[in-house]
């Protein structure tokens, strides 16, 4: 029932409800735009290279003579993959880090802060760049790097609010009925948190696909002949005064869809903030 | 005299404060400061103070919730302290109602799940029985099974409060501790959930120890009362001769704080103490209430009154009682 509650309010944040239904758009594509896309994105057409938008290829051709519409769909593919990644990672690792280190506190929450804190120190591009250079250039791997730079964030805000509701009398109640530190993380703390957590999971999916668009611009991320929006700039970027539209929508594709993630998690944010619940 | 349910004997809990890396001075804030006490099967015990003089954190010694820095505490004839299983099954019988009925019950957790919880815990019984038993439990609190599926945000402060003893009831408990249940609710609510607690006490013949900041909340309920000061017992009293003849300066001052609901009784001696508690991390040297003290001379500024028995029942720290 408060889930209900939660999806009306949602409903009335306008731009939060729209940027919902483009992300749910934005994840069908990745499931099955190679069914959906006009032509295949990786066919070469040397007679037909660097067109403009027409008719027939509505977003134009790149200098192969591939389909940039084709491209940008299935660009979605790899941006959602690393989003959704991205996400993953921190929640099902930082959070529960988090919660532990908030929870139990001591020696085990010194070791763990530090190690976020050191994680922390690092500029965020840098690290995903050292550590894909580590692991090998592909997707995969970005994505990894990607998650494991969200990873301290999370933790960190778990932390925070499990440091919150920790000495709630709602915890204490169930310590005198029995319960041990693993029932009260899962039962009591987890479920008292998630809300900020998945706020922050929502704009952390559309820095997400920025860093993967911003690694595989560098070639760092997606390799030929994946498609992904930061690899079709980096292929217009040579071509900029001779097709500028090879530029255009794929950085469309990646503006659009940050802006989305960040409006929805806007919504989100208003729609279930705890201080509105209460009244 | 039979054998007390259970006796606090001695109990402290000093917290050390300032023990930071640059200034380990080794001081201690002694909240509860040598504490003795006996309740019975089917009594209930008042514990009175001001806020600080740490009648909440004996109370939560007593279930539990913090551990004791020295002394014991020995229910149905067995030590609290001894760690592991066989506390884990004394704790059972010793439950505990919250002073806020809002926070003390998790906000995602239906009411059903809240009131099974302690059973969950402590495997009792199979899914069905365990549902028959949160139904009983809620109409023995005055609710209706049908309140179960719903969450605590739908329900008011008193409400709420009958959901919170209706959980401290699942285990079958022999004492609750209720650190003042009812002083976060409406006046025409406490006295409800008063007698709700009053009713299931003859019911089950259960034992509590009823905290509070004043005497007017625990007036009616209490066989005995405790006054409580800076972690020290003041005086210990059954209720009545209490009321009627308070031997410590400190309970007097209580009982002159209690609203007189008699308008005709007019020019009513109030005591109004001066000043504030002391900082219980630096007491004074003496008696802990002879800076407030109206009676207080060079004597009890230095030396520390011993709690004396006066008579059948009544304990008082006072040089000058009476």
């Amino acid at each position: 029932m408060q889930f209900r509650l939660m999806f009306q309010r949602l409903f009335n944040e306008k731009l939060a409800f729209v940027s919902m239904i483009f992300l749910l758009l934005l994840l069908f594509l990745s499931l099955f735009a190679s069914w959906i896309v006009p032509f295949d994105p990786n066919k070469q057409d040397l007679t037909k290279v660097m067109l403009p938008p027409d008719g027939t290829y509505w977003f134009g051709t790149d200098e192969l003579g591939r389909d940039v519409f084709s491209r940008v769909l299935m660009g979605a593919q790899a941006a959602i993959q690393a989003g959704v990644v991205a996400i993953l990672i921190p929640l099902f690792v930082g959070v529960p880090l988090g919660i532990i280190s908030g929870y139990l506190g001591g020696i085990i929450d010194d070791i763990f802060m530090r190690i976020v804190d050191a994680i922390l120190s690092f500029p965020a591009i840098l690290l995903a760049l050292g550590i894909t250079g580590a692991l090998g250039v592909s997707l995969w791997n970005a994505m990894i790097a990607i998650g494991i730079i969200f990873t301290p964030q999370f933790a960190r805000l778990a932390r925070g609010q499990t440091l919150q509701v920790r000495r709630e009398p709602y915890v204490e109640a169930a310590k005198i009925s029995g319960a041990g530190p693993l029932w009260i993380m899962m039962k009591h703390i987890l479920p008292n948190i998630l809300s900020p957590i998945i706020v922050q999971a929502s704009f952390s999916f559309s820095l997400a696909i920025l860093v993967e668009a911003s690694l595989s611009f560098l070639g760092m991320g997606a390799q030929s002949p994946q498609v992904s929006w930061g690899g079709m700039l980096h292929q217009a970027y040579s071509m900029i005064f001779v097709n500028p539209y090879m530029m255009l929508f794929p950085g469309l594709a990646i503006l659009i869809s940050v802006l989305a993630g960040n409006f929805f998690g806007d919504g989100l944010r208003v729609a279930i903030d705890p201080k509105m619940k209460r009244s | 005299m039979p054998e007390p349910l259970i006796s606090i004997k001695d109990v402290k809990k000093h917290y050390p404060i300032g023990s930071g890396l640059f200034s380990k001075k080794g001081k201690w804030l002694k909240a509860v400061d040598g504490i003795s006490l006996d309740v019975h099967r089917g009594e209930t015990v008042g514990l009175v103070g001001e806020s600080g003089c740490g009648k909440s954190t004996l109370g939560r010694m007593v279930v539990g919730l913090l551990e004791p820095t020295s002394g014991e505490v020995v229910f149905e004839g067995n030590s609290l302290l001894s760690k592991g299983r066989n506390k884990r099954d004394l704790g059972k019988k010793i439950q505990m109602v919250f002073q806020d009925p809002y926070s003390s019950l998790n906000p995602r957790m239906n009411v059903a799940n809240i009131i099974a919880e302690p059973l969950v815990l402590h495997k009792i019984g199979t899914s069905s029985e365990r549902k028959k038993r949160v139904d009983e439990l809620l109409e023995k609190v005055g609710l209706t099974s049908a309140h179960g599926s719903r969450y605590p945000e739908e329900f008011s402060g008193g409400q709420r409060q009958r959901i919170g003893i209706a959980r401290a009831l699942a285990l079958n408990p022999s004492l609750i501790v209720c650190d003042e249940p009812v002083s976060a609710l409406d006046v025409s609510i406490q006295a409800q959930i008063l007698n709700l607690l009053k009713e299931i006490q003859e019911d089950m013949g259960l034992s509590y120890i009823f905290i509070a900041h004043g005497l007017q909340a625990v007036k009616h309920i209490s066989d005995r009362i405790v006054v409580m000061y800076l972690g020290k017992v003041m005086e210990i009293s059954e209720t009545d001769q209490l009321f009627e003849q308070p031997l410590h300066p400190y309970t007097e001052a209580l009982i002159s704080a209690v609203p007189e609901p008699d308008p005709t009784v007019r020019n009513r001696e109030r005591i109004l103490l001066s000043g504030d508690l002391p900082n219980p991390a630096n007491p004074p040297l003496g008696c802990r209430f002879s800076t407030r003290c109206p009676l207080a001379d060079e004597r009890c500024r230095l030396e520390e009154p011993p709690l004396e028995q006066v008579s059948e029942g009544r304990w008082v720290a006072c040089f000058y009682h009476g």
